[in-house]
């Protein structure tokens, strides 16, 4: 599904929704205040300074029909991010799963059920596909050997696996196995670049190279998927920690739950790019994190 | 008439307004074209020169996704395939279609699209130069909703303005009208009640303009009405007290009326019946005279045969003969003078009766009594008239008024001393009956008393010669008894009098 991003429609409902948070935000001095982290250089999907009011567009409406009240806050550093779980001053937390898989053990000592995550394809969980020209169909990986990959940089999830599927098929680390990595603007980029073959291959989310295919499906007799990992990965998550107040959280959750159903929350979502945000269990998250322990075992 | 102008106006600036619009408009799509195509260039210019087609794509495609307004983008190099991406996704072209080559040249084209009532479509495209060395040229399609909502929109604002204009005029105009009307309707009202007498009413509209004017205008004047009412009203009391005065007065009088009248009446009789006596007498006296004229000659005669007697028997020489003679001829004077007497006493008979006679004869023996007078004075009278004119009226009226013209004109020729007086009597035959004319040769009647010779008591004689009733009476007996009239004319020498008779009362 192609999801159409109008920038002047989006900039009209900002300000619109701007003007909403601020009266929201003078009727909810006397509620009770929450706060939200995220690192300011995730979020790729937005403009540096959309960040902050999609952000806080996406909190007011969590906080509907409530009295609480919403504070994001950008932290520029991981480290930082520690520092304030660790305080506890933060109550939630928005992070890409790398993170979260890179500091598993820290994690686990404050966060609580359920995790929130985003979805941004037809599955709750994502797979990353490796795309390749027809003439590389059947071959085996060792053939791309020296050959130029283009892949997405923030994607680290996905670059993760990248070094993993490299490193346990070849033995060798991605940098040393590929001539080039090439890290383009966008994932679906690095399908056309293999299609107009200034690559020979990329890794893309699964749905990201669907997408590019219904854009043009004459792709497909150029290109295609020489391998496709499991559906493990969800790419943002949102944790709860555990001093937050049930009477809070549980409020927070009912509106999580229906996020996407209302017309402003599914406009939000659209600004994010994303299709929805679903509870994850722990559980869930496991294989991601056996994956992960995984490679650190081949490095 | 009004809003046909404003209609009009309306029509003539949209005729103007539009086409200006769609210029406006379309430099505006022109513009846009220029940015676009430039933030493009720019943005690829990179990854046209390094030919990474997959960033030109991808940005394209972005640029579609944030313009909804561009339909589709075609990047057309110089050498190799197009890249043709629209908001539905892209696809390599061979080439671009003919059409569109055609537009392809060292300047930037435009091409609005238009079918009869709506734009399909604004093309757009611009040469992609680096250095001065075209690479090839990028054309951009743009939707021309926006350009159609803007003229239909304006369409709609300017039907959506004339009609509120409209609207706006006449409300206005509605209301204006009655609040011009509406205070004339009001006074008129008013003026209507005022009509059916209602002097109470005012008018309260306080306007400081042409109405107020008017309103003040009508107050005053019910005011002024009001007031002439209470002032008639006290005059009509004053004069229903002086009609009350006066129909006692009148009652009062009216019941001695009748009784004036009576008297009046008898008093008017009686003073006719003295004037006909006076008339009469002075006729008679005229006759008398013209009796003592008569007679004068037989007396003499008979004097002369009494003296002739009395001389013959003094000389002896009476005889048998002779005094048969004598008495022969005494006995026709006598006999004679009898028959004078005779002619006056029938003459002044009065008729009880109206009947027939005859004029020819009536007028000999009228003649006949003053002839001897008329001698006297040498006048000759001189009588025209047929033998069959026969009148039906009282004889003796009618000889009254013939002696009167007669004596009338003897007088004047007396006193004028006519050398050759003379009277005519003659008679004519006409359509409305008989006509007698008395003409004199007198010199007529002066101007100064033509008119007043019927009126009773008026007289040019001496005192004791004229009473001023003869000519009176002689019209009161031509018109009155006989249904007549009589008139007079001066002419060359004197007067005429005419006497006309009607059909009714005349035969022939």
């Amino acid at each position: 599904m192609i999801v159409k991003f109008n920038a002047l429609f989006l900039k009209q409902i900002v300000v619109f929704l701007l003007i909403l948070l601020i009266s929201a935000s003078a009727r909810s001095d006397s509620g009770q205040d929450i706060s939200f982290a995220y690192l300011e250089k995730g979020l790729t999907e937005l403009k540096d300074n959309e960040k902050q009011i999609a952000l806080q567009l996406m909190a007011n409406e969590l906080t509907r029909n409530t009295d609480l009240h919403i504070s994001i806050k950008p932290v520029f550093t991981f480290a930082e991010m520690q520092d304030l779980i660790q305080k506890e001053s933060i109550d939630y937390a928005i992070l890409n799963s790398f993170h979260y898989l890179n500091h598993y053990g820290f994690f686990q000592q404050f966060i609580s059920e359920p995790v929130w995550g985003v979805q941004r394809s037809e599955f709750e969980l994502e797979s990353y596909v490796i795309v390749a020209q027809k003439k590389y169909a059947d071959k085996a990986i060792k053939s791309f050997s020296n050959k130029q990959l283009s892949s997405h940089q923030p994607y680290l999830l996905m670059n993760f696996y990248l070094d993993y599927w490299v490193n346990k098929s070849t033995g060798q680390q991605t940098q040393q196995f590929f001539k080039k990595i090439k890290y383009v603007k966008t994932a679906s980029q690095a399908v056309l670049d293999v299609y107009f073959k200034s690559s020979d291959l990329c890794i893309v989310p699964k749905h990201i190279f669907d997408l590019t295919v219904d854009l043009n499906p004459a792709i497909l007799k150029r290109l295609t998927i020489i391998h496709q990992s499991e559906s493990l990965f969800s790419p943002v998550l949102t944790f709860t920690f555990k001093h937050v107040d049930p009477l809070i959280k549980q409020a927070l959750n009912n509106n999580f739950v229906n996020f996407g159903q209302t017309p402003r929350s599914q406009q939000i979502l659209e600004m994010f790019n994303f299709q929805a945000i679903k509870p994850i269990t722990l559980k869930q998250l496991t294989p991601m994190y056996t994956l992960f322990k995984n490679h650190q075992a081949l490095q | 008439m009004f809003a046909l102008l404003v209609l009009t106006i309306m029509l003539f600036f949209t005729f103007m307004v539009i086409p200006m619009q769609k210029s406006a408009l379309q430099t505006t799509m022109y513009t846009q074209g220029v940015t676009v195509s430039r933030s493009i260039i720019q943005a690829t210019s990179d990854a046209i020169i390094s030919k990474d087609f997959g960033f030109i794509v991808e940005h394209n495609v972005e640029v579609l996704k944030n313009n909804p307004s561009i339909r589709s983008l075609i990047v057309s190099p110089s050498k190799g395939d197009n890249i043709k991406v629209t908001q539905s996704g892209w696809r390599l072209l061979e080439s671009p279609d003919p059409n569109l080559i055609k537009l392809q040249s060292k300047e930037i084209v435009d091409k609005l699209k238009v079918n009869r009532w709506q734009a399909e479509g604004y093309h757009f495209v611009y040469p992609i130069l680096f250095s001065g060395i075209k690479w090839g040229w990028l054309h951009i399609e743009f939707s021309t909703d926006e350009y159609n909502r803007y003229i239909n929109e304006m369409y709609f604002q300017l039907v959506y303005i004339s009609a509120i204009a409209m609207t706006m005029i006449i409300f206005i105009g509605y209301f204006f009208a009655r609040w011009v009307t509406r205070p004339v309707s009001i006074i008129s009202n008013l003026a209507t009640q005022v009509a059916a007498g209602n002097l109470d009413v005012r008018s309260k509209i306080n306007r400081h303009d042409e109405i107020g004017a008017l309103s003040n205008s009508f107050n005053k004047m019910v005011e002024s009405l009001q007031q002439s009412k209470e002032n008639l009203e006290n005059y009509n009391q004053q004069l229903e007290y002086e009609v009350k005065i006066r129909t006692v007065d009148l009652d009062l009088l009216n019941r001695n009326l009748d009784k004036k009248v009576k008297q009046e009446v008898l008093q008017r009789q009686e003073q006719e019946r003295l004037l006909i006596h006076q008339s009469r007498l002075a006729a008679m006296g005229e006759m008398i005279g013209a009796i003592a004229h008569q007679w004068r000659q037989p007396l003499n005669a008979l004097s002369l045969v009494q003296q002739n007697i009395y001389i013959t028997y003094q000389m002896g020489k009476l005889t048998d003969e002779f005094m048969s003679r004598s008495m022969g001829k005494s006995e026709r004077l006598i006999n004679n003078m009898s028959t004078t007497i005779d002619d006056f006493r029938n003459f002044f008979k009065p008729n009880k009766h109206a009947e027939h006679f005859n004029i020819n004869t009536l007028l000999h023996t009228t003649v006949n009594l003053l002839e001897a007078q008329f001698k006297n004075h040498n006048i000759e009278i001189s009588i025209h008239c047929d033998d069959d004119l026969n009148i039906k009226g009282f004889q003796g009226e009618f000889s009254q008024v013939i002696v009167n013209l007669l004596n009338n004109s003897k007088d004047i020729l007396r006193e004028k001393q006519v050398k050759f007086p003379k009277i005519i009597i003659s008679t004519e035959i006409t359509s409305n009956g008989i006509s007698l004319s008395v003409h004199d040769n007198g010199g007529g009647i002066p101007d100064a008393i033509f008119d007043k010779i019927y009126d009773p008591y008026f007289t040019t004689k001496e005192e004791g010669k004229g009473t001023g009733i003869g000519l009176y009476m002689s019209k009161i007996i031509v018109e009155n008894n006989m249904m007549g009239k009589l008139y007079h004319y001066n002419d060359k020498d004197g007067v005429t009098f005419v006497i006309v008779i009607p059909k009714d009362f005349s035969s022939y």
